[in-house]
């Protein structure tokens, strides 16, 4: 199994065939150039179990939050990614009810000129 | 309520503190977390407050480091509550806090090659009005940003 949090996890997951990257333990989302899903992880269709797919991409770029949409933070994006070096790692952690839960993505670029899209879920029954 | 798995993993000081400051008050305060007297003490200029209105939350407090930061203040914007998105956007995090009542963090580690990174944490709690509902939703943010010199105090 892959290592979640690899440095070069996108190339990792580039040299497996598409049932060994259904086989990791976490979601994987591929997305073109012009955003659209080019690929979709047999674990993520099961660990997501709702239907954002067409927009999960958008999500990063633009919609992470207001205070990141700014001409020179979305330029500093759109740079990295045709580079081909863009690497972002989000976590997100709730209290109370998901006391402890974290879900962690990792965006890469893919080596096409588009992303892979890397979600890791807690288990239900932790 | 231990909270102490939640307020470990925010990585900010600063921000493990705003949440501390809010969470005092739900324990040891007179009541729940009141919007119109909770104080964001010294991150008051990295923090914001929303309103939750029938179709997302307005903006009704932008800080002025955040403006700074983004070029604009959003103060008055709406967010539409219209995006089907589970987790990562700011309606996620709002949606949370007014559904489930509790806080919510994240943290984004941007790395752009060359040693070009943004690093944004950032923690939206509920803030409730007299009837105890939840009315607003209040946060904070901390940014380090390696093309802007000590950003995290500037922003």
């Amino acid at each position: 199994m892959l290592q979640f949090d690899a440095s070069d996890l996108a190339k990792q997951v580039e040299a497996l065939g598409e049932a060994e990257i259904d086989a990791q333990p976490f979601g994987a989302i591929r997305l073109d150039d012009k955003g659209a899903v080019t690929f979709f992880s047999k674990a993520e269709r099961e660990l997501s179990g709702y239907g954002a797919r067409p927009t999960v991409g958008k999500i990063f770029f633009t919609d992470i939050a207001p205070c990141m949409a700014n001409e020179g933070f979305r330029g500093r994006i759109e740079a990295a990614r045709a580079r081909g070096t863009l690497d972002i790692a989000f976590s997100w952690i709730g209290d109370f009810a998901d006391r402890g839960r974290e879900m962690l993505v990792r965006i890469q670029s893919a080596s096409d000129g588009g992303v892979w899209i890397f979600m890791q879920r807690p288990a239900r029954d932790q | 309520m231990e909270s102490s798995n939640f307020a470990d993993r925010i990585k900010s000081p600063a921000l493990r503190a705003f949440y501390r400051r809010w969470r005092n008050v739900l324990i040891d305060g007179d009541g729940l977390p009141n919007v119109a007297v909770f104080d964001p003490g010294d991150l008051a200029p990295m923090s914001f407050t929303a309103a939750v209105e029938p179709h997302g939350f307005r903006f009704v407090f932008f800080g002025d480091r955040l403006a700074a930061w983004l070029g604009e203040s959003l103060e008055g914007r709406l967010v539409q509550d219209d995006a089907p998105e589970r987790f990562g956007s700011l309606k996620a995090a709002y949606r949370s806090c007014v559904e489930q009542q509790v806080p919510a963090y994240e943290s984004v580690h941007f790395d752009f090659g060359g040693g070009d990174t943004v690093s944004v944490e950032r923690i939206v709690v509920p803030l409730f009005d007299a009837s105890q509902g939840v009315s607003h939703v209040g946060g904070a943010v901390m940014i380090e940003d390696t093309d802007v010199v000590g950003s995290d105090a500037a922003v």
